[in-house]
């Protein structure tokens, strides 16, 4: 629902009467599923202007990096434990985006 | 003309905001506000009742209680003469920042240290509903199952407090408390462990007094 906001506002601001496309950044830990979020989209554009464009998906990996010896690794199930010192400290870099990134209007 | 508009607007923007007016709000007056988020049928309510019966002579509270449906749990809440606004999500699963803005009205906060805030019984999205909160406490109950953090990890990486209850059924149960623990401390190394019964009080005092430091650090 939020997405849909976002795309009709700013296509609102531009003037455009139409948006043909969303881009949307979603990260691997973002707790949000593809497939969940496409279903959603179409139900949430239908009789706006965003109705039927497309939603591009852009998957975005997890990385950690290791509070302890900056090691950036690629963390297992949110338990984010160093491979290389096996610290516990780790922070997350990228992998919660959700994010609407650019859209395409006409 | 088709042309391409970039945006990076994060989903979630619009409740963050709200979320750091709340949180502004709070500061100002001192208030510690806890956010409760656990399971359906983990005890938060009972733990929040007694919690509040045990401490009022000495600080005030204030509670939103957040439900799909019924006054149920404001009502159990209302017994204990602190006060309390319920807010129903109805299609809802969780929380959001501008709910917990709109009831703050109906609060009349005067002399609250605390405001309880119960989460909606749900282990997934409340972890990504900031509300303006000093702090997300999960809750567990020992009829779970002990890898509920790392079947939830979100929640229980972006809660500072872990409190297991029911431990007066641990003699009836296989459940594994180090275990359990274990798997909380593997998600989230710096989370606070606190192990009670509302039922017959063990292990209450730590948990007061965590609360209690909190207070401190509000006021300040």
């Amino acid at each position: 629902m939020s997405v849909a906001q976002i795309v009709v506002e700013r296509a609102r601001e531009e003037g455009a009467s139409k948006a043909l496309s969303v881009t949307v950044e979603v990260g691997e830990l973002s707790g949000v599923t593809p497939e969940a979020l496409e279903f959603c989209y179409e139900a949430a554009v239908m009789g706006g202007l965003a109705e039927g464009s497309r939603l591009v998906i852009k998957r975005v990996p997890a990385v950690a990096v290791c509070g302890e010896c900056g090691e950036t690794f690629a963390p297992n199930e949110r338990i984010f434990v160093c491979p290389k010192c096996e610290g516990f400290t780790a922070s997350l870099k990228s992998g919660e985006e959700l994010a609407v990134i650019e859209i395409e209007v006409e | 003309m088709a042309k391409t508009l970039e945006i990076r607007k994060n989903v979630l923007a619009k409740n963050d905001e709200i979320a750091r007016e709340n949180r502004e709000f709070f500061q100002s007056r001192g208030l510690a506000a806890l956010n409760f988020v656990s399971s359906p049928g983990a005890g938060k309510t009972s733990l929040i009742v007694r919690t509040i019966n045990d401490l009022k002579a000495r600080v005030n509270f204030a509670v939103i209680e957040g439900d799909q449906q019924t006054d149920n749990d404001a009502k159990k809440i209302e017994q204990t003469g602190a006060q309390v606004v319920q807010i129903n999500t109805v299609s809802s699963c969780h929380l959001d920042a501008d709910m917990i803005k709109k009831s703050l009205g109906s609060l009349d906060m005067d002399g609250a240290k605390y405001l309880f805030i119960e989460n909606v019984g749900n282990l997934v999205c409340p972890a990504s509903y900031d509300l303006g909160e000093m702090m997300k406490v999960a809750v567990m109950s020992v009829t779970e199952g002990e890898d509920k953090p790392v079947k939830y990890p979100k929640m229980f990486r972006v809660s500072s407090a872990l409190v297991i209850t029911k431990t007066d059924l641990l003699p009836y149960l296989d459940f594994d408390v180090d275990l359990a623990v274990d798997y909380a401390l593997k998600v989230n190394p710096a989370i606070k462990v606190f192990k009670v019964s509302v039922k017959n009080g063990e292990g209450l005092e730590g948990w007061y007094n965590f609360l209690l430091t909190l207070s401190d650090a509000a006021g300040r």
